[in-house]
């Protein structure tokens, strides 16, 4: 039904309700907009893209009512700049468009203020800076481009610098108005100059915009406001140093450069980590350096207090250690709109379930297969070569003298996605036991993966490769058979991953996906998501089964309604924040075409049907206990799942609770991971008599909190139909009430009202 | 002749013939005794048949009632706030109808007809459910009128009843039927709206919106004689997640919860083998099954609990007296034929199958029509000395389909032996069609054991008064 017949059925206080929604939801649509085009842009300068914290920062500069307003001018038209250029900020922290022209216009009022020119002249200064800040903040973006480089608030730095060049004497009188800054004798008065330090980047260098500041940053991330007072601390050391040796540092004013620094760098742009504490060392004591170089190149001129030399030290560390890639000391912050606590949670958490980018590859043979060397082997998988496998048969089939579980001539498929770069054919193959140590790789493919690196797979048989360079294949794609050429006394597959083309470039590490190992004590089929099996192993590739990958890729978009039940004790995280039985998830479809499976205020939870697994990949605002359950409960299901099988995965589900969230602070410092492994069991793979699939999962968690045992249910179409966890003192059951069918997308729920 | 142990073989005699063949060699495999009826309440058969004639339809007033009684103690032990209404296609004579409705039982109706039939006898509209998919405009129209509560059975029906309240005064008091997978199968998906998919959810939140309707009641009927009482439990926990869902997104909390019926009665499906005592779980079961999800809810989100059953309630409470009036095919157990013309084989050869005694009873399956899904049972009326056998009740319709029971054990019976059917309670008199013969008489022994002539024999008139001929046929 929609919402025309609905209005039609309630008559005139029908449509009187109606009106009234509608126009209550523009209201609040247009508060939204202008409330977060406020407090996003200022927060940005703060790294705090924050609706609500964005506001504090408001508080603050409302101090100074003069500030505000120009702030308000500057953003308008920073804003207003933003639209003709058709260009949005809105994912820019440290500075964008708006942010740079806000700054500019609250600069112009510090600047003006002691002049005695009209206001007029003020406004219209204030908008000339603001413009000008905005379009080379534009500008600079422009050209960092394609770099990992930010564009922080050079805008405003630059038109800054310009204006004070034009009129020193504007400044000397504008610094004439703010107080004096002696240098600190007690604790107190350290803790007071900090603070006004903090405000002293939007020129209201008072204890209490400082302290405003401070709870902002405090109340965003912990871990910023930690690396922002050690990059601080730092710099003041250096700049007292620097007084102990005699050389005139006015450093105060500048101070708030040391705390940027050491937060961007500490915990912004870098993942906080314990080597991103050394980060937000060296970012304030750069910082303070560059504050007193400038305050002397440029004769005690106001620019040398402007955020430049934050800005240049954060370029110089970021560009000097982002040259390592991968291998840097510290990670990048692919998610700077995340707080960095849960940044730094969400890349350890993708690094532990699929590693650090390494390439992902599928086992390239069908059956059995016995790892004879692994990473890091006796023989000759060993130093820059140490990142590759070695496949043979398991030994029963090897001395079965059926053909077809023998391990020569068994066909090749590609592991991955990717093009032909370089092929041998052409090499014979040798008697058992003999070697060809003219040709090291025998007949070989590399294959230059889509998703980066070269594989090699090699020893393959004598004129048996049937691709050709150029040739673009799939995962899966057959492209020979199993030989004994080159280096190898026996058939056996040799599968490696590099760094360049050349056959035998040195090794970088990569992870077998979708893949079982075969325990032949206990028979149990374990499932890998993504990981590397050691010598010895036995293996398989995951093959899909065909009935649980048509009830996990038919998940259908629509509404669900479930029943709760609940026993006994239920510990907190998992309790509903009422006593209501229903709750009602409904299930959309997002860009990428992923599951949302959303229950409104209490956040969403996102799965992807990826090539070998349904996985939950994200969770979003997450509260409601079923989400979590569901998240916690299946993390991934293997379209290869049998009845029998188990597999384990970690759910994208951070740790929860308040003790949790503070912990949450020095995680990144302590070095130790917080996942919750949940081990699951497929009990009924979907079958006979509409027989839904059932799985069981263990959780490892040492915390009471935690359920012990979750069992969950998937049936056709509907996905979850079942829930059941068992705490210590307590069960909660979810038990899929109706299922209705709806539209795919979110935008077409909320048109139909 | 050797005396090497040999392995058992199969042997081709055993092979020819069906298992029961072999029982047949056993001559006491059934038992030596069959029971018979003598009286129904006190009063002889043999009386009833003299009285009254025959075929004869009889109701035991006191089994209803005991059943009534039995059922309401059963429910409102558990959950006091139950009330039952009659179910009244199962069993319309108005003398059943009025001893249920004076036990305090509602009228259930499914048509216009029964909607009179219950006015006419005096139920007030407030005490009827109106059910069923088919209810025509003006029996819903006067249905609202008179206050009695319509379970809607579908979008068009809902349309329409929008349409007929859209200028009342007061709300009308609806319900919403529902179908649902209690695990039963097949899922009686003809009615109602599906639970499963949200219709359900969705056909209340529109009379929910709806300020000319008031939704009264959540309806589901699972199925008929449905022998697992879990399957009432999860219909009932479905029904209450529900109506939990209506109160929790529309602030509604229905007032009640209607399970319908389907409650099996002592009689058997074919193909069931066993006492039904043991077969069927007495009624207290259902009840706890019931009344365990609802005793589970806070005291003031009780809602009132309904039930519409039919055939537990009557179809004990009647029988069938007929009259063998002829005798066919092989007397006597086959192993015990002493005709050496062998015709008992002859027979069995040609139908491949058991021989078997068979009876025309003077009443056929028109009367009967239940007897396609159900074991009635057959008694005689005087005690028979005489192991019972594998035999056939025919009907005495002319055709070949009317067979009574295909195979039944029963002791050698004679021409114009008293036979009587049950249980033939539920559904037999409504569904009963004139065919070839007139329908029977029906008598209700009351409570104090007096017969009372409840429906006349049909006469010629009865049939033919509403016919016309056409003047240019009226010529001879």
């Amino acid at each position: 039904m929609d919402i025309n017949t609905k209005i039609e059925d309630k008559g005139l206080i029908g449509k009187l309700r109606a009106a009234l929604i509608r126009v209550f939801y523009t209201v609040r649509r247009t508060f939204i907009f202008i409330g977060s085009t406020l407090s996003l842009s200022l927060g940005s300068i703060f790294f705090i893209p924050h609706l609500w914290i964005g506001a504090i920062l408001w508080i603050a500069l409302l101090q100074n009512p003069r500030y505000a307003a120009f702030a308000i001018l500057g953003l308008a038209i920073g804003a207003g700049l933003g639209k003709i250029l058709r260009i949005s900020d809105t994912s820019r922290l440290g500075g964008g468009l708006k942010a740079n022209a806000l700054l500019a216009s609250i600069m112009t009022a510090w600047l003006t203020d002691a002049l005695g020119i009209s206001l007029v002249s003020q406004l219209v200064m204030a908008s000339a800076s603001a413009a000008a800040a905005s379009m080379l903040a534009a500008a600079i973006m422009r050209a960092l481009t394609g770099t990992s480089l930010p564009s922080l608030v050079w805008g405003y730095c630059i038109v800054a610098a310009m204006l004070f060049s034009i009129c020193p004497t504007c400044t000397v009188l504008a610094t004439s108005t703010m107080q004096i800054q002696p240098i600190p004798s007690n604790t107190v008065e350290w803790i007071m100059a900090f603070s006004r330090s903090l405000g002293s980047f939007i020129y209201s260098p008072s204890y209490e915009a400082g302290l405003l500041v401070g709870l902002a940053i405090l109340l965003w991330s912990r871990t910023m406001f930690i690396t922002g007072t050690i990059g601080w601390i730092s710099g003041v050391c250096v700049a007292l140093a620097f007084g102990k040796l005699n050389i005139i540092y006015y450093w105060f004013p500048t101070s708030y450069n040391y705390f940027i620094a050491g937060m961007a760098l500490g915990s912004v742009f870098f993942l906080p980590g314990r080597a991103s504490l050394l980060l937000a060392v060296v970012g304030g004591c750069g910082a303070s350096f560059l504050g007193l170089v400038l305050q002397h190149m440029w004769h005690g001129s106001s620019s040398a207090y402007l955020p430049i030399s934050a800005a240049v030290t954060i370029w110089v560390v970021m560009g000097a250690i982002t040259l390592a890639g991968n291998r840097a000391v510290v990670w990048l912050n692919h998610t700077p709109l995340l707080c960095p606590e849960e940044a730094w949670w969400r890349a350890t958490y993708w690094s532990e379930r699929f590693g650090l980018e390494e390439p992902l590859l599928a086992v390239p043979l069908a059956g059995e297969l016995h790892i004879s060397q692994g990473f890091n082997g006796a023989l000759s998988h060993v130093g820059n070569w140490c990142h590759a496998l070695d496949f043979q048969r398991p030994l029963p089939a090897s001395n079965n003298p059926d053909p077809g579980l023998q391990i020569w001539a068994a066909p090749v498929y590609s592991p991955a996605a990717g093009i032909i770069e370089r092929i041998k054919n052409d090499v014979p193959d040798n008697q058992l036991g003999v070697c060809n140590y003219a040709e090291n790789w025998g007949n070989y493919i590399i294959i230059r993966l889509d998703q980066g690196g070269w594989a090699l797979l090699a020893h393959l048989q004598q004129g048996s490769i049937v691709t050709a360079i150029d040739t673009h294949i799939e995962a899966g794609t057959y492209l020979g058979k199993v030989g004994n050429s080159g280096r190898s006394p026996i058939p056996h597959l040799h599968l490696q991953t590099q760094n360049s083309p050349e056959p035998g470039a040195p090794t970088i590490p990569f992870r077998l996906v979708n893949f079982q190992s075969i325990s032949r004590i206990g028979g149990s089929l374990l499932h890998r998501n993504a990981a590397v099996p050691v010598e010895g192993d036995i293996v398989m590739a995951g093959i899909s089964n065909q009935a649980v990958h048509n009830v996990l890729t038919s998940i259908a978009p629509g509404t669900a309604v479930w029943v709760v039940e609940s026993q006994g004790h239920i510990p907190r995280n998992f309790r509903k924040s009422r006593s209501r039985k229903i709750l009602r998830i409904n299930i959309t479809f997002d860009e990428k075409g992923r599951h949302i499976f959303s229950s409104g205020t209490g956040g969403s939870l996102v799965s992807s049907l990826a090539p070998d697994a349904w996985r939950v990949v994200e969770a979003r605002r997450l509260n409601s206990p079923f989400l979590k359950l569901l998240g916690l409960a299946v993390p991934s299901i293997p379209y290869a799942a049998t009845t029998g099988m188990i597999w384990d995965d970690i759910a994208p589900i951070m740790p929860l609770g308040l003790t949790s969230w503070l912990s949450m602070s020095i995680l990144p410092y302590r070095g130790r991971k917080s996942f919750t492994s949940s081990y699951c069991e497929c009990a009924h793979e979907p079958g006979l008599g509409n027989q839904a699939m059932q799985i069981v999962t263990i959780l490892e968690s040492r915390q009471a909190s935690m359920p012990l045992k979750i069992t969950c249910e998937f049936d056709i179409l509907r996905g979850p139909i079942k829930l059941k966890a068992d705490f210590k003192n307590g069960m909660l059951v979810y038990s899929l009430l109706s299922f209705e069918p709806g539209l795919p997308f979110e935008s077409n729920i909320s048109q139909e009202g | 002749m050797t005396r090497d142990y040999l392995t058992p073989t199969i042997s081709n005699e055993l092979g020819r013939q069906t298992p029961e063949a072999a029982t047949d060699r056993n001559y006491y495999a059934r038992g030596m005794q069959t029971k018979a009826l003598f009286d129904i309440d006190g009063i002889p058969v043999s009386r009833l048949i003299e009285d009254f004639g025959s075929p004869l339809f009889v109701f035991s007033e006191h089994t209803i009632r005991e059943k009534a009684r039995r059922l309401r103690e059963a429910f409102k032990s558990r959950y006091p706030d139950t009330r039952f209404a009659w179910s009244y296609k199962t069993n319309y004579l108005n003398a059943i109808c009025q001893i249920l409705h004076q036990e305090g039982w509602m009228a259930e109706v499914v048509s216009d007809f029964e909607y009179h039939k219950a006015r006419k006898l005096g139920i007030e509209g407030e005490e009827i459910i109106y059910n069923g998919p088919g209810k025509t405009r003006e029996s819903l129209e006067l249905a609202i009128n008179e206050g009695a509560l319509i379970q809607i059975d579908n979008w068009d029906e809902l349309g329409l009843i929008e349409e007929l309240t859209a200028d009342a005064l007061h709300p009308a008091n609806v319900g919403v039927r529902v179908w649902l997978d209690a695990g039963i199968r097949p899922i009686w998906s003809k009615f109602g709206f599906s639970l499963e998919n949200g219709e359900a959810g969705r056909a209340a939140a529109r009379i929910v919106s709806n300020p000319k309707l008031r939704l009264h009641t959540l309806h589901t009927h699972i199925g008929t004689y449905i022998l697992s009482p879990d399957a009432y439990r999860i219909a009932t926990q479905k029904l209450v997640a529900l109506r939990e869902q209506i109160y929790v997104e529309h602030d509604h909390l229905i007032d009640c919860l209607n399970l319908g019926g389907g409650f099996p009665s002592h009689s058997l499906l074919h193909g069931m083998i066993g006492p039904a005592e043991q077969l069927i779980a007495p009624i207290e079961t259902y009840a706890d099954a019931i009344t365990d999800v609802l005793n589970t809810l806070p005291e003031k989100k009780k809602p009132q609990l309904r039930f519409e059953t039919g055939r537990y309630l009557v179809d004990e409470a009647g029988y069938l007296l007929t009259n063998v009036v002829a005798v066919k095919g092989n007397r006597y157990p086959a192993s015990m034929s002493t005709d050496l013309s062998a015709r008992d084989y002859k027979e069995q050869i040609i139908l491949n199958e058991d021989a078997k005694a068979s009876y025309v009873l003077n009443a056929g399956v028109n009367l009967l029509y239940t007897s396609a899904w159900y074991q009635i049972n057959a008694f005689p009326s005087r005690s028979i000395n005489a192991a019972p056998v594998p035999s056939r009740l025919y009907g005495s319709l002319c055709m070949a389909i009317d067979v009574i029971r295909y195979y039944i054990d029963l002791p050698p019976l004679k021409l114009d032996d008293i036979i009587a059917l049950h249980p033939v309670g539920a559904y037999n008199i409504s569904q009963a069609m004139q065919f070839i013969t007139y329908r029977p008489a029906i008598v209700l022994i009351s409570e104090e054991g007096k017969t009372e002539l409840i429906r006349k024999r049909e006469e010629l008139d009865d049939i033919d008064r509403p016919e016309h001929i056409p003047s240019h046929l009226s010529k001879k």
